[in-house]
């Protein structure tokens, strides 16, 4: 079940919602948790129960670690090594297996390995690493194992942020957990609902808008692209994951709002990036902070004798980033594409945009970040750099056109517009007012109402096209 | 302050909740949505279904089909996008220049950009000719026509945005070859209507010939049969004049009929009406057999060759079957015993559906003439 669903919007969210208001506060949790667990049922009922039995061995194991000083170690690697491993199971098994196979059939042995096709449970990279967190900072003695398993499984299951994040550290949801009164607010319900129609928005009228151009696009064979069909197709993308993923995530912190429970912001305008650096600090938030805190700061972080160990480390943590969206050599290729960038920014980079007008190092990191997501969209490596290399060869044709009709123009600028315009003196204030502050009268009444008309025009677009799948869906 | 906020936030939930209560209570009555499709039906549930699942697949779209408001809010989303941007939500139409309403299949039919499988043109020829022949010694006249397309009539009125170069050879242009090659008999209207373009063959907003057109063209039909056969002093048109309306008939805007706006679609072109007259020149009887698509409807709503003719038998899309008053499957006729009773027999199709010539007839037909004799 994706939230821009009729059945999620009309049906599920109205009766949780209309359930969870009624219920007294100590049900107000088991009731989150049933429909959590319906919610998961829903989308992957053959994985309901291998998610349930893995998080209750997480949680016997975090409670052991914190009752036994001298076995720590012990079931931190047990309970790392099962979740790591279903993980490995499930989404890297298949793509293992046939890259083993390619490397054999070139020494003559045709299919040595033969396994079934895995089906990938939804969420699992998600709950995976928030399981880990939960591990490690208990292992770390940074907090104390929950006392309620039911709490455990709630955060875990929690429906919003079940099956594309945004990916939350238990620190960062402890107390809400248990004692949420002071996020509980009218206020906090108000922002939530605006910014879950505002995510409604983004991905009905915007992100879908720019998917159909961009499969189009890149369905074509290469003989079929010119350059300019190659960039239109590179920049419908660039704003369909863009409006679809942080859609997904205001939907995700909105709906959260409503229950009181205060999520991680996971983008703050990416593209008005000046640098990649930049562009990780602000795109996918929660993934680059997992990824700092559980895999770069292990590695040694900042603080390696050597400019080289340091360099090794930021590239193979970008390597594993674009590994853990999806067993493909794209997103691997498209890992290392960021991971190259990030060390040249260390090496030059930034330097060299200290002397350009900041415009300008907006627009370079831009056109770097397309690129990138050439990379990550395309069905394989070789389409990719087919494609890449199309947008530079100078084929011109005017057949781009075609993809360019009344509402695809408009719906182009306006992502443009939203995607570039908080860059401008005071609209950040703006933006932060409008989805962070309580609101007053006036502003809660002006955004029920926006909000309404959103909602209106959404289910409108939902029932007229039946064209709404997510990209984050299965990763 | 809070309780203010309280009552707006309330509000929103009642918003948010009234399309789940209408589904149920239907409390509001509202139209049915136009246009041809598949309703969903509503799904079992079952322990495979839920596990496979193929329930709650069928479940979402079951509630997407008849959530409340749906009808209302897909004409106002709709009457947004054809407002905004001039975008419609009907399969194949799109607004071209002048808006007028175009069909993008046609386009494509004509320009080869259909991906059609492979067809065996020499059998079909073959197999076309052989019969053509033999009835021709029954007395028999069988042809083909190929309707005129949009597609071919109105290239020039497609939007800026649609690729008008040709990808491959057409479908139309391979057969007319062949026809012309093999003498097939072929009355071509898509290259008549194209050498008529100021005449105003096609409405802005039909997808078929216009209705008065079809006057003309059935009288061209008549002289063609006259021509290439046996039968003459056929119907002849006599009089003719025509005078222009604001009020459309239904044929001529006939892509307009699934548009599904909140408001009704504004003509921005007057039509042409027609007044004829054919005059029958002999008590020859006549019977027709058409096996067509939906450019026969068109050709017969003045009720033009059940006027003119003896006996009428159309086979539409060669699966039903409509003679006199009765209508029977394809499956509860006797194709020998149709043949016998026809002097004229002809398979007419637009561009779009040349790709299946006859539908199926002429391999019946051919089986029935020539069986075990190939």
């Amino acid at each position: 079940m994706v939230f821009s669903s009729i059945l999620f919007i009309c049906f599920f969210l109205p009766v949780v919602f209309i359930s969870y208001i009624l219920a007294s506060r100590s049900l107000k949790n088991p009731i989150l948790l049933l429909f959590s667990i319906l919610f998961y049922a829903w989308g992957g009922p053959k994985f309901i129960v291998a998610i349930l039995i893995t998080t209750t061995i997480d949680y016997w194991m975090a409670y052991l670690m914190d009752k036994t000083e001298k076995y720590k170690k012990l079931f931190l690697v047990i309970s790392l090594s099962m979740n790591l491993g279903l993980l490995f199971y499930f989404k890297y098994c298949n793509f293992f297996v046939d890259n083993i196979n390619t490397a054999l059939a070139w020494f003559g042995i045709q299919d040595a390995l033969v396994i079934p096709h895995i089906i990938l449970p939804i969420g699992i990279s998600f709950y995976t690493f928030e399981s880990i967190t939960y591990l490690v900072d208990i292992y770390r003695g940074e907090h104390k194992p929950l006392k309620r398993f039911w709490d455990y499984l709630l955060y875990i299951l929690f429906f919003p942020k079940l099956i594309a994040g945004p990916i939350i550290r238990y620190q960062e949801i402890e107390h809400q957990l248990t004692n949420r009164f002071d996020t509980d607010t009218i206020d906090n319900k108000l922002n939530g609902l605006f910014r879950f129609f505002i995510g409604l928005a983004k991905k009905v009228l915007i992100a879908n808008i720019m998917a159909e151009q961009a499969d189009k696009i890149f369905a074509l064979s290469g003989s079929e692209l010119d350059t300019l069909t190659a960039w239109s197709g590179a920049l419908f993308y660039t704003f369909q994951i863009y409006f679809d993923f942080s859609g997904y995530s205001d939907m995700a912190i909105g709906l959260a709002l409503l229950f009181g429970f205060r999520l991680t912001e996971n983008f703050s305008n990416p593209y008005t990036s000046s640098s990649i650096t930049e562009f990780w600090r602000r795109w996918h938030i929660t993934l680059g902070n997992w990824m700092r805190n559980y895999l770069y700061i292990p590695l040694g972080g900042n603080r390696v004798n050597s400019k080289y160990k340091l360099f090794f480390n930021l590239w193979f943590v970008f390597l594993c980033s674009g590994f853990w969206h999806g067993a493909n050599w794209t997103f691997i290729l498209w890992g290392a594409f960021h991971g190259i960038f990030l060390i040249l920014d260390r090496l030059f980079l930034l330097n060299f945009y200290k002397h350009l007008p900041k415009f300008i190092s907006i627009i370079l990191t831009f056109i770097i970040v397309v690129i990138g997501w050439v990379l990550f969209r395309s069905d394989n490596s070789i389409k990719a750099f087919e494609f890449i290399r199309t947008m530079f060869e100078f084929k011109i044709s005017n057949d781009f056109i075609s993809y360019f009709e009344p509402k695809v123009i408009y719906t182009f600028a306006y992502a443009a517009f939203f995607s570039f315009i908080w860059d401008i003196p005071y609209m950040k204030q703006l933006q932060d007012k409008i989805l962070f502050d309580p609101p007053g009268i006036t502003l809660s009444l002006f955004k029920t109402i926006i909000g309404i008309f959103i909602f209106i025009i959404c289910m409108g677009a939902l029932a007229s096209n039946s064209f709404n799948p997510f990209i984050y869906f299965r990763f | 302050m809070n309780i203010f906020k309280k009552i707006v936030f309330a509000l929103s939930l009642i918003a948010l909740s009234l399309p789940a209560v209408e589904t149920f209570v239907k409390f509001f009555k509202t139209n049915k949505l136009q246009g041809a499709y598949f309703p969903k039906n509503k799904p079992m549930f079952s322990d495979s279904a839920w596990l496979s699942n193929s329930y709650q697949k069928q479940a979402e779209e079951y509630l997407t089909d008849t959530f409340g408001f749906r009808n209302t809010l897909i004409r106002l989303y709709n009457q947004i996008d054809y407002d905004l941007y001039k975008k419609l939500h009907a399969y194949d139409i799109v607004v071209g220049k002048g808006n007028s309403l175009q069909a993008t299949t046609h386009y494509d039919a004509y320009l080869g950009k259909l991906d059609i499988p492979h067809y065996n043109f020499d059998s079909l020829t073959f197999k076309f000719k052989r019969l053509q022949d033999t009835l021709q010694k029954l007395n028999k006249f069988l042809f083909f026509v190929i309707a005129p397309s949009k597609g071919c009539y109105a290239l020039d009125k497609a939007p800026y945005w649609y690729n008008t170069k040709k990808k491959n050879k057409s479908f139309y242009k391979e057969l007319t070859e062949r026809f012309t090659n093999k003498n097939i008999n072929y009355l071509d209207f898509n290259y008549l209507f194209k050498n008529n373009k100021n005449k105003k063959l096609f409405t802005d907003y039909g997808v078929h010939w216009a209705r008065f057109s079809v006057v003309k063209a059935y009288d061209t039909l008549l002289r063609f049969i006259e021509h290439k056969s046996c039968y003459k002093n056929l119907p002849i048109l006599k009089e003719y004049s025509e005078k222009t309306t604001r009020t459309p008939h239904q044929n001529d805007i006939d892509l307009t009929t699934s548009l599904n706006l909140l408001k009704p679609f504004r003509y921005k072109k007057r039509f042409t009406e027609c007044n004829f007259l054919f005059e029958k020149r002999n008590e020859q009887k006549v019977n027709l057999m058409i096996i067509s698509d939906s450019f026969y409807w068109l050709l017969n709503s003045y009720g033009l060759a059940e006027n003119t003719m003896n006996e009428v038998s159309f086979f539409y899309y060669y699966t039903t079957v409509y003679k006199n008053t009765s209508v029977n499957n394809i499956s509860q006729i006797n194709l020998k015993n149709e043949i016998d009773n026809s002097n004229v027999i002809f398979i007419m199709a637009t561009l779009t559906n040349l790709d299946k010539p006859g539908w199926g007839f002429i391999d019946s037909a051919y089986q029935i003439y020539f069986k075990n004799n190939w």
